[in-house]
């Protein structure tokens, strides 16, 4: 299996390939600034990054999201990523009236979604963003949901496309390894 | 070319185990690189944990300092420009510094001297360290590091748990872990968080401190000593006095600050013909034009108020001393 890791200019981009590593796959990191989106025909699963600022100013993302809706190859978003999930299928982003860096927040998973198929319905993670999505578009569905109503995570309703607030990645997120395994067997 | 030069010796001195000193500075474009002896010659001393390249005998001796330093109407317009952007979500942490012009009883010499820290450097007439901080160490082909952030006034009332418990400490604490984690991942296997937020203590010519750090640890490959020198540059600048995300947290960083990092907040190490120790070039005083400028700072978060960091960075302004 071939992965690409579109990396926007993150300073956690390797803490995900620290766990994929432990898997028998075919990784491939690319700063998204300079990615090619031909070249995303030669993977077979897409995980976009966290980043800084806004997903506009990674214009690769929602190409990237366009390219797995018409191929319907699996793609993950990571914080950034998901956000550009969220608008790409019309939800709206939001700033946050207070920030959340390296914070640690239990978070309550649908473990019935592949995505988080064995894993407890409350599980901690690690968060880092300032920006939101505030409802769940139509084409996607709610599957996982902060104690104060933050969208964390959704998945498309018939696509193998899925979006996480907060930050598998993170020392902080205990269940972060087991959510990037079950994307990696979708 | 200096930097091609420093490539060469750097991998020459690993693979015959020739032991050297190393000095990057926070931009990476005038890195040094002396045989201990070379060093010597040339006014550059160090002391690595005991490991040194002078005979001197620690001396205690009392430090009087006057500060003064950037004003804090300055002070408050630059946080405000950098606030703008951690609200943005342009960066999640970010560390900004300011030189404070000392004046006392003591030249870069007796800093030297008298200081008490793990990782001392006296740099010609021109600028001395005395760094709590580790920056990466190897050990029997690992790497291991120490990213130190949150301190505290040892003699408050139960200051280790009020340390450990402050949520903004811990957050920004967390950010760091997060960081450091990422970067060693970049040139090291199997990275794990071995220890999380321990505390160490700190003794001043003001005060006693508590600080907390973590440790991370890697496995370096087979032949690491090949790329260890390109390993090295691609980690700088350090994670814990620039930021995350490193790249846009290092523009914001150079629009906002006065000057030039140059060779504070850059690295120092040595290998002692085995093993690198390296440190974090933080608590630094550098003579500018016959005066001493002592230079400090602290990580910002969205959650930082402008009259606590102004504090926090004035509060670094210390020299710690054998007691």
């Amino acid at each position: 299996m071939k992965v690409i890791l579109l990396d926007n200019k993150d300073s956690f981009t390797y803490n995900i390939v620290n766990i994929l590593r432990c898997y028998d796959i075919e990784l491939d990191v690319a700063d998204s600034t300079l990615f090619s989106p031909e070249k995303l025909k030669e993977y077979d699963k897409i995980i976009l990054s966290p980043g800084p600022g806004l997903s506009d100013d990674f214009p690769i993302l929602k190409k990237a999201i366009r390219y797995s809706e018409e191929s319907m190859k699996p793609l993950l978003g990571i914080c950034l990523g998901h956000q550009a999930i969220g608008e790409y299928f019309g939800g709206q982003l939001i700033r946050m009236n207070h920030p959340v860096h390296g914070q640690r927040i239990s978070c309550h998973v649908d473990n019935s979604n592949p995505l988080f198929k064995e894993i407890p319905k409350e599980i901690e993670v690690g968060m880092y963003h300032s920006w939101t999505i505030r409802s769940t578009p139509n084409k996607l569905k709610l599957i996982a949901l902060s104690p104060d109503n933050v969208v964390l995570s959704f998945c498309h309703k018939t696509h193998p496309i899925y979006g996480v607030q907060f930050h598998p990645e993170s020392f902080m997120s205990k269940q972060g390894k087991k959510i990037l395994e079950n994307f990696l067997s979708l | 070319m200096e930097k091609l030069m420093f490539k060469e010796k750097f991998t020459r001195y690993l693979k015959t185990q020739t032991p050297f000193l190393f000095i990057i500075d926070f931009e990476c474009n005038s890195p040094l690189i002396f045989t201990l002896d070379e060093a010597k010659e040339k006014g550059v001393l160090f002391d690595v944990k005991g490991l040194r390249n002078v005979v001197y005998r620690p001396v205690s001796k009392t430090i009087d300092m006057a500060l003064n330093p950037i004003n804090q109407t300055e002070y408050f317009k630059r946080f405000n420009n950098v606030m703008k952007h951690l609200i943005n979500g342009d960066t999640y942490l970010i560390n900004l510094t300011f030189p404070t012009e000392i004046k006392g009883n003591f030249g870069l010499k007796d800093v030297f001297n008298c200081s008490k820290a793990p990782y001392k450097l006296l740099f010609k007439d021109e600028f001395v360290v005395f760094s709590p901080e580790c920056f990466i160490c190897t050990q029997n082909q690992e790497i291991f590091t120490y990213p130190m952030k949150g301190t505290i006034d040892a003699n408050l009332k139960n200051a280790e748990e009020q340390l450990l418990k402050n949520k903004k400490e811990e957050w920004e604490h967390n950010t760091i872990v997060d960081l450091m984690r990422n970067d060693l991942s970049m040139i090291a296997d199997e990275v794990v968080l071995n220890k999380y937020r321990f505390v160490e203590r700190i003794n001043t010519n003001a005060q006693d401190l508590l600080q907390t750090s973590s440790e991370i640890k890697g496995v370096l490959k087979p032949n690491y000593q090949e790329t260890l020198c390109d390993d090295i540059l691609r980690l700088l600048p350090a994670g814990s006095i620039s930021g995350a995300p490193k790249t846009k947290t290092v523009e914001i960083i150079k629009e906002n600050e006065i000057e030039e990092r140059g060779y504070y907040t850059g690295i120092f190490g040595i290998f002692d013909g085995k093993e690198i120790d390296s440190a974090v070039n933080i608590r630094f005083i550098q003579k500018q034009k016959q005066k001493f400028v002592f230079r400090s700072g602290g990580g910002i978060t969205c959650n930082s108020k402008a009259d606590e960091e102004y504090e926090e960075m004035l509060k670094k302004v210390y020299i710690p001393i054998e007691k």
